[in-house]
């Protein structure tokens, strides 16, 4: 054979691997949930439906609706129980283009029935846009730390202020939700200036201590909510990268999530003493977490999967694993627990172009009992009373339109 | 048939070896992206390496194509007995081969930083957005960055090992190319095996270029007890298995259950080795060659009586 054409035909596999290259990439992006270049404003969208797959014997209370904003910063009244109309109303509050990276992000603590002035809407990078609930627009722009990471939000018990936890920079920040002034706001730095990583926050239930995972520094911390002096510093095992926790409504233990070994770890309050380590199922990268009320059992729902852990906190084992529906890409947003403790609600956050998801689990049962599929992909999900939804849909936000993304 | 011009030849090994190796890079980091921080916005990353992608391209094409035409080329004349290490001092006493070499080594060892993710570089081998977050992530690992450039010892050698075997590997099978190129026009022999010879180093060289990244990379940090690179918890949502799998034997390592980490590196570098291997043999080709074509020569400058 002619050597040649052999060598033209290894310039043109040369070439087209650089051109197989572009084109595997823009297919990627344009299959992707980000390059859709239509405006994100786009009102066309499927209404929702839910669907009951299990029924209680008890009498639940089923008397809220979801407020939940999306990953490029729409809000959504949604009604879980509603197989005809779930999806109520909505409203842009900010316009985040699909083609960045930029994304509302998932951990927001609202005290459950709490009547709330403010909301908070934490992007991925570092920016925290505050929204007057009456009429959802933006008041005040936050800006804690300029690198994109974790972010978390914590409204405290009493619905007075509100903790912000920056990953990248390492600040910690107290706000008074009535004046949305600066209360105090700490560093939290290594010797060498390097950010010990604090990426979540949790209020103790009398609203006295903020508990914080630091993941560089491998500790838990507990500090003052009053000034940000640290009370406590609890250190974890080199490597365990604590990351996110969660204490009961008691008081009386935290669940700490590590990223570093794949487990759960419990540890009492007020002290941090370690109660039990729960290693969790192979393949499984534990992430945020919620007690049941009554204390019982610890549902974990991991950032990979779309299933739920069930925890038993008298022995710490795993006594069940709920199978949630599977939405690509799998993997959990947040987990809490709904009004009145009839259900845990589970945020699949799912993506962009194909939408997400929100599960609610019985907790009398512990299986699933509401399931809301939605063709946006949500990012927060607060439970808010049935008044205020009414009020929100009927004063504030546009009717439920086909084909809405975002 | 005409054996390849050896210029082409040492075109057509840098882009296997220095730039495809970047480009495969360049889709994995796509693929992988940033879930779940950020599943949205691959187009910040994929526009720019497209446009070095296209542009090198561009490039490559008219230089690839002026040398293929290229009737020039370079003899490097070796003294006494053909042997390794002959070619390898005659090619250095060259002011082309050391040309060559000069801008072979760095080049590729630059190649090797970009593709092993030591060396960032915003919109080569992560995107600008995640620039901050990746350093923080490292150091927050224990790896400490000078600048940019993240100083991870053991892969760091492992470059200068691929660096100096690729670059031996270019110098051998430069010489025997040049040596059969410049035998043919005087002499009209027949080229033996100069495209084989030539693809199979080029595929080695690339293969000995495809050392792991992003992720897989942590399978050779695991053999420093204080090397674990921090990209793989970026990933560890989207490939929970496998970068968890790595941590827990990185945990194991320092545990002292080494031979995990060895073993995980010697798969995870398996192509590399490969690569290796075929070096080796294209260059034993070389010397068989030379061997044979020095007889040729002998026997056809001075006839048998």
């Amino acid at each position: 054979m002619n050597y040649k054409a052999l060598l033209i035909a290894g310039i043109v596999v040369i070439l087209l691997v650089g051109i197989g290259a572009a084109y595997i990439m823009m297919r990627s992006n344009t299959s992707g949930p980000s390059t859709s270049t239509t405006s994100p404003t786009t009102t066309t969208t499927t209404t929702t439906t839910n669907t009951s797959t299990s029924t209680t014997t008890s009498t639940p209370n089923n008397n809220f609706y979801f407020l939940a904003l999306t990953q490029k910063g729409i809000a959504q009244v949604l009604n879980p129980f509603s197989s005809s109309q779930s999806f109520l109303g909505f409203q842009r509050v900010e316009n985040i283009s699909t083609s960045v990276p930029t994304q509302v992000y998932y951990w927001e603590e609202v005290p459950v029935g709490a009547s709330i002035k403010y909301m908070f809407m934490p992007l991925n990078n570092g920016t925290v846009f505050i929204i007057n609930t009456t009429n959802f627009k933006v008041v005040k722009t936050l800006q804690v730390g300029s690198s994109t990471g974790f972010i978390g939000v914590a409204i405290s018990p009493n619905g007075d202020y509100a903790a912000i936890a920056d990953g990248p920079s390492g600040e910690v920040l107290v706000i008074n939700m009535q004046t949305l002034q600066t209360v105090w706001s700490v560093k939290f730095l290594s010797p060498t200036g390097k950010t010990y990583y604090p990426c979540d926050v949790r209020w103790t239930p009398d609203g006295s201590e903020l508990l914080i995972p630091m993941r560089f520094n491998n500790s838990i911390d507990i500090i003052s909510a009053s000034n940000g002096s640290v009370l406590l510093v609890k250190p974890t095992s080199l490597g365990s990268q604590p990351y996110m926790l969660s204490p009961n409504e008691q008081g009386t233990m935290v669940a700490v999530e590590f990223a570093g070994n794949d487990s759960v770890g419990f540890y009492s309050l007020p002290n941090l003493q370690l109660l039990g380590m729960v290693q969790m199922p192979k393949g499984l990268t534990a992430q945020r977490g919620v007690f049941t009320p009554n204390g019982q059992y610890y549902l974990e729902a991991p950032s990979n999967n779309d299933t739920v852990v069930v925890i038993s906190t008298s022995n710490f084992q795993i006594v069940k694993e709920i199978a949630l529906p599977q939405i690509s890409p799998a993997g959990l947003a947040d987990i809490e627990i709904t009004p009145g403790g009839s259900y845990a609600y589970v945020v699949i956050h799912g993506s962009v172009s194909a939408g997400g998801m929100i599960v609610l689990i019985s907790l009398s049962t512990l299986s699933v009992s509401y399931t809301l599929p939605l063709t946006t992909a949500p990012a927060i999900v607060i439970p808010i009373s049935q008044s205020m939804g009414t009020y929100l849909v009927d004063q504030v936000m546009l009717p439920p339109v086909t084909g809405l993304h975002c | 048939m005409r054996p390849i011009n050896p210029f082409f030849y040492v075109f057509l090994f840098f882009n296997a070896t220095v730039f495809l190796p970047i480009v495969i890079n360049g889709i994995r980091i796509v693929s992988l992206w940033y879930s779940p921080l950020a599943d949205t916005g691959q187009i910040t990353f994929v526009k720019p390496f497209l446009v070095f992608v296209i542009a090198y391209l561009a490039v490559s094409v008219i230089v690839g194509v002026s040398l293929y035409k290229s009737r020039r080329g370079r003899f490097i004349l070796v003294h006494g007995p053909m042997r390794l290490r002959a070619v390898l001092r005659a090619t250095l006493k060259d002011s082309v081969g050391r040309a060559m070499i000069a801008v072979f080594v760095p080049a590729y060892y630059l190649s090797f930083l970009v593709v092993s993710g030591l060396l960032l570089i915003p919109n080569l081998n992560v995107s600008s957005y995640f620039m901050g977050l990746t350093a923080i992530t490292y150091q927050g690992e224990g790896i400490p960055m000078l600048g940019d450039l993240v100083l991870n010892v053991p892969l760091l050698l492992l470059g200068v090992l691929n660096d100096v075997v690729l670059t031996l590997s270019l110098i051998f099978s430069y010489y025997v190319m040049s040596l059969l190129y410049v035998s043919s026009s005087a002499m009209k022999w027949a080229a033996p095996k100069s495209l084989r010879m030539g693809t199979l180093n080029t595929t080695a060289g690339f293969l000995t270029a495809s050392i792991p990244s992003i992720g897989t990379i942590a399978g050779i940090c695991c053999l420093s007890p204080t090397a674990m690179n921090s990209l793989l918890y970026l990933l560890s949502g989207s490939y929970p298995a496998l970068t968890k799998g790595i941590t827990w034997k990185y945990g194991a390592f320092i545990a002292g259950a080494w031979t995990g980490g060895i073993l995980q590196a010697i798969l995870l570098l398996s192509p590399t080795i490969a690569g290796m291997i075929l070096l080796g043999v294209g260059i034993w080709q070389i010397t068989v060659i030379s061997s044979q074509l020095v007889k040729r020569s002998i026997g056809i400058e001075v006839p048998q009586k």
